[in-house]
């Protein structure tokens, strides 16, 4: 009886021994996601997701780490010459595109005419809006100059995955869109806008040889399916796990990982139309009255931190570490509101979302009973997703209205906060004071006496408090036992070079 | 035959062109895609050149001529979103769409036929009680829960089947059922209701007096006769289904038209459901059609008066 099944179990063993591959580099990793790229070409999709997903494939000229600090990529070492508009950048050398094409000057060049050609409508094309001129001085270094002092260059173009321009001249905008090519350590393999973006290992990529042969980004719009795949089996990443599941997820075997992500919530508290908003004790005001740790505890279940009464958390340069939230005191909210003459309170419109950021209804549900405590009349309305960017932009929410501040990908405080600028057509905000510090830092090319300047800017900011600071959430990762090496981060989802599978 | 056609064929271009009319209005009404297009940050003037460059700032009527003007050239624009040839996407899309909606009708056909007819011919017993309730909850349960609930039990607890996605006929099944449950609990009730008057005619008495069996009496005979609004009702799900899918489409993450066009209108897509609507209702327009054109086969009667 014993030896057939001890003879089956041998062969067994020599055949799994035998079809085991013998390199390191093997399977499948598949990831299940919300939303994937729509669209695989890195000019087209502004989604922190899309860039997670565009990260593996292409590079950018350079990378922030967990502090917003920047490192080289593309781009190893850069200088601003004294007249404080050229940027030197020394390119990386022997690094070639997928298709064997060189990266050099003339594709940096290329890259951001490309961005800033209107007829091509990059998403990105704004942060192309301050060069004036590139000048290609040999294969490996470039002069960027731009048309004021303009400190953030580099970190607006973090945002751009670099193409090849040969290739991109022969197959067109629309030819490159159905089969792009980067010099990220994977490749483009197979794409369908509904259901999965497929990337294969590259060879020779400067970020290292990968630990998986393949990586499937799956579209799985449904969170429960996304649960669902995930028990299954069926993916190995679940990204943005409700955060309701984990617990009962935890218990079998499943990991977790929830790294702080660059999306501060806020409510925008305009002063710039007619309203009580207008006086500052009212704004503070508001900001007293809201419980920001009960938010946190018992909506977001602890997956998330309390804002530091600033649009960034310490992930970002410009993080002023003297700054503390305001604290939950309705009672000096009510004093405030009385010295400015609200003592029976008032009325105000507030304009919310469903569905957009993490548990929005219920947090806008929660300010609104906090705010009727201290007499604040709110009439809050939740207004359609299909108009809400385009209300911002133009200006037309409010006075009140919540908003996800998002830093991502440049990890610095000047990231959105154009926005607030009296000229800007979002009317968030018209002070003279705030423009000058904004344009202050902005400007300012030494990196010390800058830091100092956006630390000022954000201690402005708590006081003038034209926002309700409320918390930065935590995305949550669901991950599979065999999935190794997969460390998101809030700077780029994660770098998929270092995930291997076990078998 | 030749003037049936040609009354259908009418009937199309004044269905579709309406439908197109009403959509294309309807979408502006609540302003334009600026949101879609524009960069988060952009400045007033970049804002202006964008509204320019799109036509937003063009009266509607003559954003209208425009679009009906390409139409009639086959071009409906480029999606805001994809970037890709609005046609290209709802092309890509409608066949999954068609795919998941027949296997949903079908599905519903061959349970639910069978199952009104048992329970017609049971009426009261246990088999009739046991189907009536099935429809009940049938008729009830939302789309989203039952399509979590079959995901748990068939994916995650028993593994048999895939939780999501598509490529195979393992993928089609849990969406279908999903998807043709109200459908086939609707049609189920309506055959069973038919089949009890049916069964009261004179002709099946006779079918039963002249010895043929029960089963012949029921499918040759009676089942015939009650099946015209049983295909009406099948017709006008197929309608529902093209466009109700989009639930289902979401669980269970199938590539279809119904996501795509009302991922479209949140994000004010205008192309995409333009061009979505479009395919849609000439599809629904033809179903109608061949329907109508089944209904003078089945029954003589319809044939004489047209």
């Amino acid at each position: 009886m014993r030896r057939p099944i001890l003879t089956l179990t041998l062969a067994l063993a020599a055949l799994a021994a035998a079809v085991a591959p013998a390199a390191a580099q093997s399977g499948t990793l598949r990831i299940g996601m919300g939303v994937i790229p729509s669209n695989p070409d890195p000019a087209f999709d502004t989604h922190s997701l899309a860039l997670f997903a565009y990260n593996q494939m292409f590079d950018t000229l350079v990378v922030a780490d967990d502090k917003g600090h920047l490192q080289g990529a593309l781009v190893v070492s850069w200088r601003v010459l004294s007249d404080k508009l050229t940027w030197q950048f020394k390119l990386r050398e022997g690094v070639k595109f997928h298709n064997g094409e060189d990266w050099d000057g003339a594709a940096l060049k290329f890259n951001l005419e490309r961005n800033a050609d209107p007829k091509v409508r990059s998403n990105w094309r704004t942060r192309t809006n301050e060069i004036a001129q590139i000048d290609v001085l040999d294969r490996h270094t470039v002069n960027v100059v731009t048309k004021r002092p303009w400190a953030v260059l580099l970190k607006d173009l973090m945002a751009l995955g670099m193409v090849p321009p040969k290739y991109y001249a022969q197959v067109g905008l629309d030819g490159f869109s159905r089969a792009p090519v980067g010099t990220g350590p994977f490749k483009f393999k197979a794409y369908d806008k509904l259901s999965h973006l497929t990337l294969e290992a590259a060879a020779g990529a400067w970020r290292g040889k990968p630990g998986v042969a393949e990586v499937v980004f799956r579209r799985l719009p449904e969170a429960a399916t996304r649960v669902a795949a995930l028990e299954a089996g069926e993916i190995d990443v679940a990204v943005d796990v409700p955060v309701e599941d984990v617990e009962r997820l935890k218990a079998k075997r499943l990991g977790f990982k929830a790294p702080n992500i660059a999306q501060p919530q806020i409510v925008i508290l305009k002063s710039t139309v007619d309203s009580p908003l207008k006086d500052v004790r009212v704004r503070q005001a508001i900001n007293y009255a809201v419980n920001k740790d009960a938010i946190v505890k018992s909506l977001l279940l602890g997956y998330g931190r309390v804002s530091n009464g600033q649009l960034v958390g310490p992930d970002a340069y410009g993080f002023n570490p003297e700054l503390k939230p305001y604290p939950y005191d309705p009672e000096r909210a009510r004093k405030l509101l009385a010295e400015a003459g609200h003592a029976n309170g008032f009325e105000i419109n507030f304009d919310g979302t469903e569905g957009r950021y993490p548990k929005d209804k219920e947090v806008e549900e929660a300010i609104v009973a906090q705010l009727g405590k201290v007499g604040v009349r709110v009439n809050f309305k939740i207004v359609d997703s299909s108009v809400y960017i385009r209300d911002y932009i133009t200006g037309k929410l409010g006075p009140m209205f919540i908003l996800g501040q998002q830093y991502h990908p440049s990890f610095d405080l000047n990231q959105g906060t154009p926005n607030y600028k009296s000229a800007a057509p979002h009317k968030l905000l018209a002070s003279p004071e705030f423009d000058a510090l904004y344009d202050a830092q902005a400007s300012e090319m030494d990196p010390a006496r800058r830091l100092a300047l956006l630390h000022k800017m954000g201690a402005w900011f708590r006081e003038a408090a034209p926002v309700l600071f409320l918390h930065q959430f935590q995305t949550v990762f669901g991950v599979q036992p065999r999935v190794k090496g997969f460390e998101p981060r809030a700077t780029s989802g994660a770098d998929l070079v270092k995930v291997t599978l076990d078998k | 035959m030749a003037r049936f056609a040609l009354r259908r064929a009418v009937d199309l271009v004044v269905t579709v062109a309406g439908v197109m009319t009403i959509v294309f209005v309807m979408l502006r009404l609540s302003g334009d895609p600026l949101g879609l297009v524009a960069p988060q940050d952009a400045s007033a003037e970049e804002l202006n050149e964008l509204r320019h460059a799109f036509g937003f700032d063009q009266p509607l009527w003559t954003q209208y001529a425009q679009f009906l003007a390409r139409a009639v050239q086959g071009d409906l624009g480029q999606s805001l979103q994809f970037r890709r040839p609005a046609v290209e996407l709802v092309l890509d899309t409608l066949p999954m769409t068609l795919l998941l909606t027949a296997a949903a009708i079908a599905l519903s056909a061959a349970i639910a036929i069978p199952a009104g007819t048992l329970a017609a011919f049971r009426r009261g017993r246990p088999a009739d009680r046991a189907i009536m309730t099935g429809t009940l909850v049938g008729q009830s349960i939302p789309y989203f829960w039952l399509g979590i609930m079959l995901i748990m039990l068939f994916a995650v607890r028993l593994g048999w089947l895939p939780t999501s996605g598509s490529g195979s006929l393992a993928h089609l099944i849990l969406p279908a059922l999903t998807l043709s449950a109200t459908s086939m609990a609707r049609t189920a009730r309506l055959v069973r209701a038919e089949m009890l008057g049916v069964l009261r005619q004179d002709y099946i008495r006779t079918a039963l007096a002249k010895g043929l069996t029960t089963r012949a009496m029921l499918f040759r005979h009676a089942l015939r006769n009650a099946m015209l609004p049983a295909m009406t009702t099948l017709a006008l799900d197929t309608g529902i289904l093209l466009g109700g899918a989009v639930v289902t489409e979401t669980i269970f993450a199938w590539p279809g038209l119904g996501r795509l066009i009302v991922q479209g209108i949140l994000l004010r897509d205008f192309p995409v459901v333009q061009a979505g609507v479009l395919y849609l209702s000439i599809t629904f327009v033809l179903i109608n059609g061949s329907v109508d054109g089944l209904y003078a086969i089945l029954d003589p009667r319809i044939r004489k008066a047209a």
